[in-house]
């Protein structure tokens, strides 16, 4: 397993970007909440969240870690430094980027809500398969990158469990919220 | 576009425009992913008919706009449901108490006004959390501490309207006892300030309480007849020490003098730290005399009397206790402050317990203050130190699975029960055998809080599935807990949104005096009725046909005495 002291010995890392893209996107069919068209202008995330209670996602941050712009790493406390910190990084309103919990996650998108970033795609992944491979890192470097045309289908977005106990991973982008034309 | 109860479409378009011209485009959420967010993800109506959702959410940003934003809602008569910033799962969370209100989500309203470290008060309005308070005093090295819930991102505001509590001294716990001075937008768009506050030119809003003339402050608590912009907070001064102290008794009828004896302490203001009763021979509680601790888990006559399906043998379990030398009972006190005052604290503690045959006392280590990072990071919760966190991001219930499904949150149910030992064992024994019921644990001998002054507080977490037929059971569960509490003379405080309903009907002294009361200064107040409709079980005149909750209703199988 990749240790903390690993990642942070890589530091912040700021990798070669690809080209931003425009591109719209669809959550699954069956998505209740998120059912509607999002159109975003897609950038390369300005950062990763590393949650290191995930094998996958400090395995992910480790071989990304050229191609990232800065990696995070959640501490096992999230304390008022921590959350300073978060909220300055929400208060940038760039992409973020994450593999982590269920539980993690649950915090982390109401934290960047109050600085008007929004979940906008979500991926989940069975942990007892995270060991052999099964997220598609390719996939995933590509989409946090930039690549936007790269992503899957998300699951839907919000369907997931404010639960440590799940045996499942979630790979997601959280977005500043776009300010539909239609809006009022 | 989902609109609220009697609103015409244009209408609810015109007023969205105009929420707009007052916050802007950007904060302004009517989308469903946005809306999302203000579902309470612990609702025990999840996906049901009866769950509240909001038809929109706007931020604003200051009091003004909040006050343009109230006239808004009354002109197109919309409801509005003003949140902090939502945090309160187990009571609600972000969610409105009817469907079909706008979200005022104040989060954006984040400034800490000031902190005064001289008369130790600081004054906030809704969106400051805990993290951001406890940031700001320790970025400028005062010597405050504040007293702060166990989840650190709720905010103080928030917390305290909902009544709210923490674990330093007993001036501080209860989060709205320890605010002075508060300032709202009524309903009308009014802006009031209590107490001192209401002179222009007041020097002492938060340091003096009682004003000239009533005291309204408590008409904002769990309540909606304003919208608290702002309010002040007494804040501690930060300690010199800290220690624990741990005294335990033999047998099980010594809680009647433990209990007796230690309120006493606290009513003298001897003892001012939170503490806590627990069971060693249960296994439930801190037990010091390390060297003689049996393995009382692996004890089979105490794990056959621990599971026994016909409840606990106390006496059974105080002979377990005392052949393998372990007590019944253990309390654990907070000290703080100097050396000397802890240390006389502590003499008081002892002599005054000393009549209880069998007790032993152990004084902890006295530990100098500010607590190291190391030592911090060790420690199983901060809140005792008035040190906020999101502890391992640890929001998720125990049991994780119920009925065959898995527990994805809590619902909270929070009697109060009398300070004395005898009540607060057949409370246990009450409410242990409604659990038994439902087949849910229910932890031997686990002692009610003693975090209010004169009461003890029962706060048990219920589960909530994504099943509606689970959930159904746990409403089922709940009003059967509500019902035996309040049979037996014991009230919630404080409760989930779907059960506001249910638990003011327990409340029904004189028919109902409490409750026509509050209609009478809901509509005084609000005679629109738009701000929080039914929240805490205060309707608005042409809503109280809606009072009590379908959906929760008809789960009940014996509904409360009128």
């Amino acid at each position: 397993m990749v240790t903390r002291r690993e990642i942070l010995t890589a530091g912040a890392i700021f990798g070669s970007l690809l080209p931003i893209t425009t591109v719209a996107f669809f959550d699954d069919a069956n998505s209740q909440a998120t059912s509607s068209q999002h159109t975003i202008s897609s950038a390369p995330i300005s950062a990763f969240l590393m949650d290191d209670e995930v094998e996958e996602s400090a395995r992910f941050a480790k071989a990304l870690r050229t191609k990232l712009q800065r990696i995070i790493v959640l501490p096992a406390t999230l304390d008022s430094k921590f959350y300073s910190e978060l909220n300055v990084l929400f208060s940038s309103r760039h992409l973020i980027g994450g593999i982590t919990t269920g539980a993690a996650l649950f915090c982390l998108e109401r934290i960047a809500w109050n600085r008007g970033l929004r979940l906008v795609w979500r991926r989940n992944f069975s942990r007892e398969a995270t060991g052999q491979g099964t997220i598609p890192f390719a996939m995933l470097a590509r989409s946090l990158s930039g690549d936007s045309r790269a992503l899957t289908p998300s699951n839907p977005i919000r369907s997931y469990r404010p639960s440590r106990s799940e045996q499942l991973v979630h790979a997601w982008i959280l977005s500043p919220k776009p300010v539909l034309a239609d809006q009022a | 576009m989902k609109l609220p109860a009697g609103v015409r479409d244009h209408e609810f378009t015109a007023a969205l425009t105009a929420f707009a011209g007052v916050v802007g485009k950007e904060w302004l959420f009517t989308t469903d992913d946005d809306l999302a967010l203000y579902r309470d993800p612990y609702s025990i109506l999840w996906g049901e008919a009866e769950e509240s959702w909001a038809s929109a959410a706007v931020a604003p940003t200051s009091t003004d706009e909040v006050i343009a934003l109230v006239k808004i809602a009354n002109h197109f008569r919309i409801p509005i449901y003003p949140i902090s910033t939502g945090r309160n799962f187990g009571y609600g969370g972000p969610a409105p108490s009817m469907a079909g209100c706008v979200v005022f989500d104040l989060k954006r309203m984040n400034r800490i006004v000031e902190i005064d470290e001289r008369n130790a008060y600081a004054v906030v309005e809704p969106g400051v959390s805990y993290f951001d308070l406890y940031s700001a005093i320790q970025e400028r090295g005062l010597k405050l501490w504040i007293d702060c819930a166990m989840p650190g991102w709720g905010a103080l505001i928030g917390n305290a309207l909902d009544g709210g509590i923490g674990l330093t001294l007993a001036p501080y716990r209860a989060h709205f006892e320890a605010q002075c001075g508060i300032e709202a937008v009524l309903p009308n768009g009014q802006l009031l300030r209590t107490g001192m506050g209401a002179m222009p030119t007041a020097k002492t809003w938060q340091h003096f309480k009682e004003g000239f003339g009533p005291r309204l402050d408590g008409l904002f608590k769990q309540s909606n007849f304003g919208i608290v912009t702002k309010m002040g907070f007494w804040l501690m001064p930060a300690p010199e020490n800290h220690t624990t102290g741990v005294v335990t008794v033999p047998g099980y009828r010594d809680i009647t003098p433990l209990v007796d004896t230690i309120s006493r302490l606290e009513h003298s203001r001897i003892v001012q730290g939170l503490w806590s009763i627990a069971s060693p021979v249960a296994g439930t509680g801190i037990f010091v005399v390390q060297g003689d601790v049996p393995s009382r888990e692996k004890d089979p006559e105490i794990q056959a009397l621990l599971s026994s399906p016909d409840g606990l043998d106390m006496d059974g379990l105080e002979a377990a206790g005392r052949r393998l030398n372990v007590p019944f009972w253990s309390c654990e006190f907070n000290f703080y402050g100097p050396r000397k005052m802890i240390e006389a604290q502590w003499s008081c503690v002892c002599e005054a317990l000393s009549g209880i045959r069998g007790v032993s006392f152990h004084l902890n280590a006295i530990s100098p203050l500010p607590l190291d990072k190391t030592t911090v990071d060790a420690l199983p919760e901060t809140a005792t130190f008035g040190i906020p966190t999101l502890r391992n991001f640890d929001l998720g219930p125990v049991p994780s699975s119920y009925d065959g499904q898995d527990v994805v949150g809590h619902v909270f149910f929070s009697p109060i029960v009398p300070r004395n030992g005898e009540v607060a064992l057949e409370a246990l024994a009450v409410f242990a055998r409604i659990f038994r019921k439902y087949q849910l644990p229910f932890p031997p001998l686990q002692f009610p809080r003693s975090v209010f002054e004169r009461s003890l507080l029962m706060e048990m977490g219920l589960p909530v599935t994504r099943s509606p037929v689970v959930n159904k059971k746990v409403r089922a569960m709940h009003a059967e807990l509500v019902q035996t509490a309040a049979d037996h003379g014991w009230g919630a405080y404080r409760t989930a949104t779907a059960f506001y309903d249910m638990v003011m009907d327990t409340y029904s002294f004189n028919d109902h005096a409490l409750r026509t009361t509050l209609d009478t200064i809901k509509d005084a107040l609000d005679p629109n009725g738009i701000v929080s409709p039914g929240r805490y079980s205060i309707w608005p005149r042409h809503l109280r046909g809606k009072r009590r909750a379908p959906a929760t209703s008809s789960d009940l199988s014996r509904r409360p005495k009128k």
